[in-house]
């Protein structure tokens, strides 16, 4: 499919059709994530493809109990506030766990130009830490790579919702990957997820910030 | 163009033609970079897109003088120890300032699902920076836009280079951004460099990890 109509048609999809997909079209999405360009192309990203049921049912579970550890002690503190966390999982985050694949992002954090220099000097944490982490060119790789996955997909006929609303059960679903011996690397952890399917019709896309809003231009 | 195409010819393009590029051509880059997904919609992401010699070549200055700080400290350290410092950012970033158009990325942090739960339960836990800036779900939606960036310039004939390599000199190349153009936007911070122009030689393909190094399909 052209360039253009991909960028303008992906949009974020939660309700998918009962279908597989085989596992050759997996391999295809895959490689094309992984040809997006990282700092240093250290390809800082691994992703678990999950197609089998009682892996993503264990998924579910893992973001439902400790959502549910986390809104239990907000019951304590603010009722309301538990309640509507509990609500956002519903909504926004277990449908994930249905789609028909789910795609666990992993990646390893990247250290940014001047970070080893800075150490090596012994600069204060919160510049080591603002390369590092608040500016994290790691993350903005693994952007590039969940962009093209995505873009790969419709190309297919798929539709994807990329999500990083799992994470607060990030070390939980990192223990479950290496106690399954399904994927454990040094200094990987897991930064996102990726439903993907087959889209019911009807999805709808929300709008964009005129071009105005997002640039300035210096002639 | 077909997106497998776009993908198979996005190579980072350190050489460019001296020639001027179009204001449609930057805006139609812009406009595929706007339709990028992030967190929420929120479209944490601005451009600043500069032509203008005399503001690039302050921009040069910045991270030499701040390159050369660093190097001194380390040379202080042991001497000789700043040299590679010295090399790698003419290697690595200064090329950018010699492109046609440089455009600086500016991103902001998302507040991720569970971030407020978390700091009303645990003010002062890690768990905070972890969700936030380990994670980074901003800096996440940020490299989506700059993928389409670079795969919508790729398609127009251009050569990218997307750098991160001048963010230990963000500080000071914001502080000059608003002082000369006035640019300044609230929690907003520069996150990446955009090198773009007409390729002046043909680069090299860097290689990609196998399927088997980077994923893991569990059917």
């Amino acid at each position: 499919m052209e360039l253009n109509q991909l960028l303008q048609t992906r949009q974020s999809i939660r309700k998918f059709k009962d279908l597989d997909i085989p596992e050759a079209r997996l391999r295809e999405l895959i490689q094309a994530a992984g040809t997006a360009p990282s700092g240093k192309n250290m390809q800082n990203w691994h992703f678990v493809v999950i197609q089998q049921e009682v892996a993503k049912r264990s998924i579910r579970e893992i973001i439902e109990n400790k959502n549910e550890e986390i809104a239990r002690k907000m019951d304590a503190v603010d009722p309301e506030k538990a309640q509507r966390f509990r609500k956002f999982t519903k909504n926004f985050t277990l449908f994930a766990t249905e789609a028909p694949v789910l795609i666990l992002v992993f990646a390893e954090n990247y250290i940014p130009s001047g970070y080893r220099e800075y150490q090596l000097v012994d600069a204060p944490q919160e510049v080591l830490e603002d390369l590092l982490y608040h500016r994290n060119p790691g993350m903005q790789n693994i952007g590039a790579a969940l962009q093209t996955l995505t873009l790969k997909a419709v190309d297919m006929g798929y539709g994807t919702c990329w999500l990083t609303s799992g994470n607060y059960a990030g070390k939980e679903i990192e223990a479950w990957a290496k106690e399954e011996e399904i994927f454990f690397r040094e200094g990987y952890f897991l930064v996102a997820m990726m439903a993907l399917g087959v889209p019911e019709e009807g999805a709808k896309s929300p709008g964009r910030k005129p071009l105005e809003e997002i640039y300035t231009y210096i002639k | 163009m077909e997106l497998n195409q776009a993908i198979r010819q996005r190579k980072s393009v350190r050489k460019f033609v001296d020639q001027d590029i179009p204001t449609q051509d930057l805006e139609d880059i812009l406009e595929a970079a706007r339709w990028a997904p992030s967190g929420k919609n929120i479209q944490n992401w601005f451009f600043v897109v500069i032509k203008n010699k005399s503001l690039i070549e302050k921009i040069r200055q910045a991270i030499v003088d701040k390159n050369e700080q660093l190097a001194q400290a380390l040379d202080r350290k042991e001497p000789g120890a700043g040299d590679a410092f010295r090399k790698g950012c003419k290697g690595y970033t200064l090329f950018s300032t010699n492109a046609p158009v440089l455009t600086v990325v500016y991103g902001s942090l998302y507040e991720p699902t569970g971030y407020r739960e978390f700091a009303q339960l645990y003010p002062d836990s890690p768990l905070l920076t972890d969700l936030q800036k380990a994670r980074n779900p901003g800096m996440q939606g940020v490299g989506a836009a700059i993928q389409n960036f670079c795969l919508k310039a790729t398609e127009l004939g251009y050569g990218t280079c997307w750098l991160t390599s001048p963010n230990y000199a963000a500080p000071e190349i914001e502080a000059l951004l608003s002082q000369e153009t006035g640019f300044e936007k609230e929690e907003y911070f520069m996150a990446a460099f955009i090198a773009l122009g007409k390729p002046l030689t043909e680069p090299s393909r860097t290689t990609r990890k196998s399927l088997e190094e980077m994923s893991f399909i569990i059917e």
